[in-house]
C-alpha cells in the first residue's frame, strides 16, 4: 500500500495536468504515460524496465518521439510539445527511483503548465497551478520522508505521511499571499520583445462579424463568457441589452451578410445614456462591444477610422479593457449611407421580391409593421437546427416561403431584405443580446451562446431597433431569440463569475499601467498615514459588497480555522489515553479535589460524607479513567454521571477536607526521591 | 548532558535539485518578462514564494533545536565507531530530516516529534586515546523539498565526556597476555552462599536475587538490586597490569593491557586489570566497557592538536 503512495500521487499530477492541457493533451502518447504510470504501480514491471538497461531505454525513447515527429501535424508546434512531453513524462514515470527522477518529473510537469498557459489564461487554470503545486509539493516531502524511513529500516507511518500534508497545506496558505505579492512587485516591460499572445485556445473570441448561419450556430452552443460589463445609466431589462458588436451594410447573397465598404458616416453624436466598463474575454479580438448605439469609447487601443461599428485599428490578443458611452437611437442618414441600406443583390429570388412587394405599406413605417407583424405570425417557429427535408441547410427563399423555421440570423437577414426590397433603408447587426446579472460584483456577464442578430432600420427620422426572432424555444432558454434572459444567476456561478472578472481584473490584465497605478496610490495611502491625515485612496472596493462585515468573517474564517487546527494538532499530539487521565482529574477538581497527586482522590472521596456504594463506584470510575490501562469515552460518560450525582448532594457535604488534600509527609519524600 | 550553544554561521548548500530549480525560475522569469504573459508571471512569482518560504521552512526546521552528547561514551576506535548524539526538540512542532554532520560523516532522523528527543549515531573514529576533542558539528536539514541544504554549526563543548579507548597492540592478544599472572580463584567451590551484595553494572539478571530486591519506590526509581554472593568454583584469572611493562613507554602499556582485555573478552575468562588509578576486574564481556573506559581515562594523555592527536 505504501509503495503505491509517489505513483498514486504522479497519477494525480498527470490528471491535472491533462485537465490543465484541455483539448491540447487529447493525443496518443497521453495513453503512453497512462500505461506506464500504471506499470509503476507493479515494483517488479518497474525492475524489469530498469533491467534493460540505460542504452535501450534512451534509444526506445528516441525511437517513440521519431514517432511523436512523424504523426504530429507539422506547424502546429503546441500539440507537438505536448506530445513530446506526455511522451518523456512517461518514460520518465518508469525510471522513478528516487528523488532525482521525482525532481525530473516535477519539471516536467512544470513545463506542462508552462505549456497550458500558452493556451489559456482563465481562472480554472490557476486553480490547476495551484492543485499542481499543491501535489508536486506533497510528492516531494513524501519522497524524501519515504527514502528516509527506508534507509533507516523503519517502517513509514501514515500519520508522518498526514504531518507532512497539513504542512504543504499551511505552507500554501503563506504561499499564496507571498505570491500575490511578488506578481504585483515584479516589473513589467511596456513593450514586451516577444508579444506571447494568448495562445491557441483563446485565439477566436467567438464572435464573427457577418452573417453566416453555420458559424452562429455552434457559437450559441458556446457558454464562454465573452465579456463582463458593468453598467452606469438607466437600468435595463435583461431582454433589452443589445451589444452591438459589427454592423452589416452589404448584402452578399440572401443569408450571408458582410461589413461591405463603410459608407461615409455622419459621424457619432448624441446623448450619452449608458456608460459601459467592459472587459473582453481574452482572444484575438476586433471589434468591441456597446449597448444600443455606440457614441463614444476610451480604449487603450486606437480605433479603425471610418466604421460604423467599434473597430480597432489592429487586431488585439489577450484581455481588452474599455469604457464605452451608449445613446438610444441615431438620427442621421447620410446619402451614402442610404444607398448602402437599400442594395440588394441582383440574384435574389424573384418570389422573395414578391413577397415583398405583397408586404409594401403606404410609407415606411407602415411598411415596417406590415412585415414585423408578418413576421410575428403563428407560421414562424425558432429552431438552430435546419427543418427537416434541409438536411444541408436552407437557404433564404426556403427560409421565408417554405420553412418559417430558423434562428436570428434568418428572421435578421429576412427582415433586412424584405425592408430594402421595399425602399426602407436597413442594416443588420451582429452582437450579442441579453446577459446574467452578477450581483456579488455588479457586473453582467454576456455569453457567447447570447450572440444575435437583429436589424436597424430608418423610418421617422432615425434608425430603429427591430427584433422579430420570436421567443427562445424552452430547451434553449438562455439562448437569443427574444427570451427574457434570466438576470440571476445561481449563487455557485455568481462566486464563480466574480472570481473571474477579479482574475481578469487583477492577474491577466495587470498590465504596467495598472501596476504603476497601484504603486502610485500605494505611495499616496503611506504618505497620507505618515502626515497624520485621512486616508484617501482610488482602490475600487468591488460593489455592493459592505466593506467591514467582509474584513470581519474573514478574520473570523481565518481565526477560527487558527484556532480550530491548533486545537486539532494539539489534540493529535497528545496521547488520546493521557488525554482521558487529564480530564478525569479536570473533572475532578471542578468538584473540588485540590490535590490532584496520584491516589489523594480517594483520600478525597473517603472525606465526602456519600452513600458507600456511590462513593465505590465513583473510585471505580476515577481508577479506570485515571489508572485504568484503557480509559475512553465511555469511562468519561459514566464518572461524568456520576460527579453530577456529587453534585445533587447538600452543598458543604463534598467540599475539599483540608487535614485531608494535605500531603502526607512520607508520600512526599517518596515522590521526591 | 552537555548542552550548548550554537554559533551564527548557518552553511547553506544548493543541492541538485535546487540548482535545476533555480535554473528553472530564471528561465520561465525570462519568458515572462520578454513575454509580459502574466500567467509566467504568476509562475514565477509561485515559484520565487516557494524559493523564500521553504528557506524559512527550514530554518524553522532547525530553530531550538539542542545538541547533546550523551555523558560517558566511549569509543573503541574500530571502524564502527559511532558518536552517539541526542538533538532535542524542546518546541511545539516537530523537526523533520535532521542531519547531524561530525567531519564528512552524517546520520539523519527522519522525524523528531515535538517536546521529544532522538538519539543518532555518527560513524565516527578518534584519532588519539583520552578525552575527545569533537571538531566542529553541524546541525542541518533538507527540509522541506530538499532544493538547499542549510544547517547552522554547532561549537563543541570544551570537555565533553566522550572518550576514545587505546589501540590494541599489534604484537596479538597471546603475546600481550604472555608473561601477566594468572592467579587461581579464592572459593572453595562448595555454592555455599557467603552474603548479600548490590548488584554490579553487567552481571547477569540470573543472580539476582529477586525476593530481596528493594522495590519500595515502584516505577519512579530504578530498583535495588540484590544478588546473593555465592563460593565459586575455582577459576583461573587472567591479571592484566601495567607495571609488568616497565621498559615500554605509558601509551604502548596501554596499548598491549588493550590488546589482553580484548583476548581475555573473546575467550570468556575472568580477568583483572591493574592501572595506576585502581584495578578493574570482570569476566569475559562483563565489565569490559568499564575496564576500556579506564584505559581511555587513565592519564597522561598526548598533547592533542586541533582535536587530532598523535598515537
Amino acid at each position: 500500500m505504501k509503495s503505491a503512495i509517489i505513483p498514486g500521487l504522479l497519477l494525480l499530477l498527470g490528471v491535472v495536468l491533462f485537465l490543465a492541457l484541455g483539448s491540447l493533451a487529447w493525443q496518443w502518447p497521453v495513453l503512453l504515460w497512462l500505461l506506464s504510470n500504471l506499470l509503476i504501480f507493479s515494483s517488479r514491471w518497474q525492475q524489469a524496465w530498469l533491467h534493460r538497461g540505460g542504452f535501450f531505454r534512451f534509444f526506445l525513447l528516441l525511437a517513440v518521439l521519431v514517432a511523436v515527429f512523424l504523426s504530429s501535424p507539422w506547424g502546429n508546434w503546441l500539440a507537438l510539445g505536448t506530445a513530446v512531453l506526455w511522451t518523456v513524462l512517461a518514460f520518465k514515470v518508469l525510471e522513478l527511483r528516487g528523488m532525482r527522477d521525482l525532481m525530473q518529473i516535477a519539471a516536467l510537469v512544470l513545463l506542462g503548465m508552462g505549456l497550458a498557459a500558452w493556451i489559456r489564461v482563465d481562472l480554472a487554470l490557476g486553480l490547476y497551478f495551484l492543485a499542481e503545486l499543491f501535489l508536486l509539493l506533497l510528492a516531494l516531502l513524501w519522497q524524501t520522508y519515504i527514502e528516509q524511513r527506508q534507509q533507516e529500516g523503519r517502517l513509514i507511518l501514515g500519520s508522518d505521511l498526514l504531518r507532512l500534508a497539513f504542512f504543504d497545506l499551511f505552507f500554501l496558505l503563506f504561499l499564496l499571499p507571498m505570491m500575490a505579492l511578488l506578481f504585483v512587485l515584479l516589473p513589467r516591460t511596456p513593450t514586451p520583445l516577444w508579444h506571447w499572445g494568448v495562445g491557441a485556445a483563446n485565439a477566436q473570441s467567438g464572435f464573427a462579424p457577418e452573417l453566416d448561419p453555420q458559424h452562429i450556430e455552434q457559437l450559441q452552443l458556446d457558454p464562454a463568457v465573452a465579456f463582463r460589463a458593468q453598467i452606469t445609466g438607466p437600468a435595463l431589462l435583461p431582454a433589452d441589452l443589445y451589444w452591438v458588436g459589427a454592423v452589416l451594410w452589404q448584402d452578399d447573397g440572401g443569408l450571408h451578410w458582410l461589413p461591405g465598404p463603410t459608407p461615409p458616416e455622419c459621424g457619432r453624436s448624441g446623448a450619452r445614456i449608458w456608460q459601459q466598463q467592459i472587459i473582453v474575454s481574452p482572444g484575438r479580438h476586433r471589434y468591441l462591444f456597446a449597448l444600443e448605439t455606440p457614441l463614444d469609447v476610451d480604449s487603450p487601443m486606437p480605433l479603425a477610422s471610418g466604421t460604423t461599428s467599434l473597430t480597432l485599428a489592429h487586431a488585439v490578443d489577450g484581455p481588452l479593457r474599455y469604457r464605452a458611452w451608449s445613446g438610444r437611437a441615431a438620427s442621421c442618414l447620410t446619402a451614402g449611407e442610404k444607398t448602402a441600406a437599400l442594395q440588394v443583390p441582383a440574384s435574389l429570388s424573384p418570389e422573395i421580391r414578391v413577397l415583398a412587394q405583397q408586404l409594401r405599406g403606404q410609407n415606411s413605417q407602415e411598411t415596417v409593421q406590415r412585415i414585423v407583424r408578418w413576421f410575428r405570425g403563428p407560421s414562424f417557429r425558432y429552431s438552430l437546427h435546419s427543418p427537416p427535408g434541409y438536411p444541408r441547410g436552407q437557404t433564404l427563399a426556403d427560409f421565408l416561403l417554405r420553412t418559417h423555421t430558423g434562428f436570428c440570423e434568418y428572421y435578421a437577414a429576412g427582415l433586412a431584405t424584405l425592408l430594402r426590397l421595399d425602399g426602407v433603408p436597413a442594416r443588420v447587426v451582429v452582437g450579442y443580446r441579453g446577459g446574467e446579472y452578477d450581483s456579488l460584483g455588479g457586473f453582467w456577464q454576456v455569453r457567447q451562446s447570447m450572440a444575435h442578430a437583429w436589424v436597424q432600420a430608418w423610418f421617422g427620422g432615425r434608425w430603429h431597433r427591430l427584433d422579430v426572432t420570436p421567443a427562445a424555444t424552452p430547451s434553449n432558454a438562455s439562448v437569443s431569440g427574444g427570451s427574457a434572459l434570466a438576470a440571476q444567476l445561481p449563487w455557485g456561478s455568481r462566486l464563480w463569475g466574480w472570481l473571474q472578472w477579479h482574475w481578469l481584473n487583477w492577474v491577466i490584465d495587470f498590465s504596467p499601467e495598472k501596476q504603476r497605478t497601484l504603486w502610485r496610490m500605494a505611495g499616496e495611502d503611506l504618505q497620507s498615514a505618515s502626515h497624520h491625515s485621512p486616508i484617501q485612496h482610488n482602490f475600487q472596493w468591488p460593489n455592493k459588497l459592505p466593506r467591514l462585515p467582509i474584513i470581519l468573517l474573514l478574520i473570523l474564517i481565518l481565526g477560527g480555522l487558527a484556532l480550530g487546527l491548533g486545537r486539532w494538532f494539539r489534540e493529535r499530539r497528545q496521547d488520546r489515553r493521557q488525554r482521558y487521565r487529564e480530564r478525569a482529574i479536570t473533572l475532578l477538581r471542578k468538584k473540588g479535589l485540590a490535590d490532584c497527586r496520584p491516589g489523594m482522590e480517594f483520600l478525597w472521596l473517603e472525606s465526602l460524607p456519600l452513600d458507600p456504594a456511590l462513593r465505590c463506584r465513583l473510585g471505580e470510575a476515577i481508577a479506570r479513567q485515571r489508572y485504568g490501562p484503557s480509559p475512553d469515552a465511555a469511562g468519561e460518560r459514566a464518572l461524568k454521571e456520576l460527579l453530577k450525582v456529587l453534585a445533587k448532594a447538600p452543598a458543604g457535604d463534598h467540599g475539599p477536607d483540608k487535614s485531608v488534600d494535605r500531603p502526607a509527609a512520607g508520600w512526599q519524600d517518596d515522590g521526591q526521591q | 548532558m552537555l548542552g550548548f550553544r550554537n554559533r551564527q554561521r548557518r552553511p547553506v548548500k544548493l543541492s541538485g535539485a535546487g540548482k535545476l530549480f533555480v535554473v528553472l525560475t530564471l528561465a520561465v522569469g525570462f519568458a515572462a518578462v520578454n513575454t509580459g504573459n502574466n500567467m509566467l508571471f504568476l509562475l514565477v512569482s509561485m515559484m520565487l514564494s516557494l524559493m523564500i518560504l521553504s528557506g524559512l521552512a527550514a530554518l524553522l526546521n532547525l530553530l531550538f533545536l539542542q545538541v547533546e552528547f550523551p555523558a560517558g561514551q566511549l569509543l573503541s576506535r574500530s571502524p564502527d565507531d559511532c558518536i552517539q548524539v541526542r538533538v532535542r526538540n524542546p518546541r511545539r512542532w516537530s523537526a523533520w530530516l535532521v542531519e547531524v554532520r561530525v567531519d564528512k560523516q552524517f546520520s539523519r532522523s527522519s522525524r523528531i516529534p515535538a517536546q521529544d528527543s532522538g538519539i543518532l549515531r555518527i560513524p565516527w573514529q578518534a584519532q588519539a586515546r583520552g578525552p575527545v576533542t569533537l571538531p566542529s558539528v553541524l546541525l542541518g536539514s533538507a527540509f522541506p523539498f530538499a532544493f538547499v541544504w542549510r544547517a547552522k554549526e554547532i561549537s563543541p563543548p570544551n570537555a565533553p565526556d566522550l572518550w576514545a579507548a587505546p589501540l590494541a597492540s599489534e604484537m596479538g592478544a597471546e603475546m600481550s597476555i604472555q608473561g601477566q599472572e594468572q592467579e587461581k580463584g579464592s572459593g572453595h567451590g562448595t555454592g555455599d552462599p557467603l552474603g548479600l551484595r548490590p548488584h554490579l553494572p553487567n552481571e547477569e539478571l540470573h543472580r539476582i536475587h529477586w525476593r530481596r530486591s528493594d522495590w519500595r519506590a515502584g516505577l519512579d526509581l530504578p530498583p535495588r538490586l540484590t544478588v546473593l554472593e555465592r563460593e565459586r568454583e575455582q577459576e583461573p584469572c587472567i591479571l592484566l597490569d601495567y607495571d609488568a611493562w616497565s621498559r615500554l613507554s605509558h601509551e604502548e602499556r596501554l596499548q598491549r593491557l588493550r590488546a589482553g582485555l580484548e583476548s581475555v573478552q573473546r575467550a570468556g575468562q575472568r580477568w583483572q586489570l591493574r592501572l595506576p588509578a585502581g584495578i578493574w576486574q570482570g569476566k569475559g564481556r562483563r565489565g569490559y566497557q568499564l575496564a576500556l573506559l579506564a584505559l581511555s581515562q587513565q592519564g597522561p594523555f598526548l598533547e592533542l592538536t586541533a582535536g587530532v592527536g598523535k598515537n
